[in-house]
């Protein structure tokens, strides 16, 4: 009986050891502000009717974000837009962006459009109009690319397309449509023959 | 059919490539193209649309032949071919067969290196294009098969 004392003695000791110091960082340990804040779950601050211009650094505009109300959390430096228009040039071209709301990521590189997001890509002189529809979309404003999985409906002039699922670069000039996808292209009657 | 090339084309497919620049829509995975009674089948579709919509499709696949069918004006009988590679031209209303080609029309068949079907005039040329090795199946010439037509069709 008393052996088994005797190897219990260091552990016991090491035991008690161990709540003393855990007892003794509590009690020293300074409530510091900051780690207070991290609880916090509320935004900083909030802008309402705001319209955001952004360049590039070659100082040409590069896109235009407007939204109904603007709403930053600090917690983890991301902003929620409210009923968010984006427009953005490439090649001359210009794509307009609408969803009820967007969560941009921290440096707005990524930017999450959720809620009825339609897209309209102009049409140029010999390229019809591209108009983009579905529940969500995913934007890389910077590198010009979008993506979403969720089910899209698509139109280009006269055709309309449907997929479960979208990838588009450069605004929309190439894009894949992936998983069950339907194109209907109409036949405009010919002159007359 | 001739009521075929004012309808609206539909084209199934896994997955769709659509390049604005050059005005190219590449269809890959199980592609299926409708246009009245016309249906083009393969697992790879590239078509350029013209300013009038649909303007022509390559149709090719590479598990195996892609394949066109489109009922004849004015019968109930279809016209069905298969090849390497299918070239459909809306506005010539042509279908190009090449490599491994046969069109088979209310029985009669036609093999080739290379064939061109009419669905205006309904009617197909094979010939083996200039130049082209001997097919596998034989020496490269062409092969039909008529049916006799019976008199009280």
């Amino acid at each position: 009986m008393r052996a088994s004392i005797d190897r219990l003695y260091p552990v016991l000791a090491l035991a008690l050891l161990a709540a003393g110091t855990v007892w003794l960082e509590r009690v020293s340990r300074v409530e510091d502000p900051a780690a207070a804040g991290a609880q916090r779950t509320g935004p900083d601050f909030i802008a309402e009717q705001t319209r955001i211009l952004g360049f590039g650094s070659d100082g040409r505009q590069r896109y235009e974000l407007i939204s109904e109300r603007l709403t930053h959390y600090p917690q983890d430096d991301t902003t929620k837009l409210d009923q968010p228009r984006l427009t953005m040039q490439s090649e001359g071209r210009q794509l307009r962006l609408t969803s009820a709301e967007a969560d941009v990521s921290p440096g707005g590189e990524r930017v999450d459009m959720s809620g009825e997001v339609r897209g309209r890509r102009e049409g140029g002189a010999d390229r019809p109009e591209i108009t983009f529809a579905s529940e969500k979309l995913t934007v890389w404003p910077d590198d010009h690319r979008a993506a979403t999985d969720t089910p899209v409906v698509l139109t280009q002039g006269q055709s309309t397309a449907t997929a479960r699922g979208l990838r588009a670069d450069n605004l929309f000039g190439n894009l894949t449509l992936i998983g069950d996808a339907k194109v209907n292209m109409p036949r405009r009657p010919r002159n007359p023959s | 059919e001739r009521a075929d090339r004012d309808k609206p084309v539909n084209i199934e497919a896994n997955r769709v490539t659509v390049d604005d620049r050059n005005k190219v829509h590449i269809f890959e995975g199980a592609v299926v193209l409708t246009q009245g009674t016309l249906t083009i089948k393969g697992e790879k579709l590239v078509v350029t649309q013209g300013a009038d919509g649909f303007q022509n499709g390559v149709a090719t696949n590479d598990k195996g032949l892609a394949s066109f069918r489109q009922k004849r004006d004015g019968s109930d009988e279809y016209v069905y071919g298969e090849a390497e590679r299918i070239e459909y031209d809306s506005r010539a209303e042509k279908a190009r067969l090449f490599n491994r080609a046969m069109v088979n029309s209310g029985g009669d068949e036609v093999r080739g290196h290379y064939i061109e079907y009419d669905s205006i005039s309904e009617n197909y040329l094979v010939t083996n294009a200039p130049g082209s090795k001997p097919t596998a199946t034989g020496d490269g010439r062409v092969r039909a098969v008529i049916q006799p037509k019976n008199e009280n069709r």
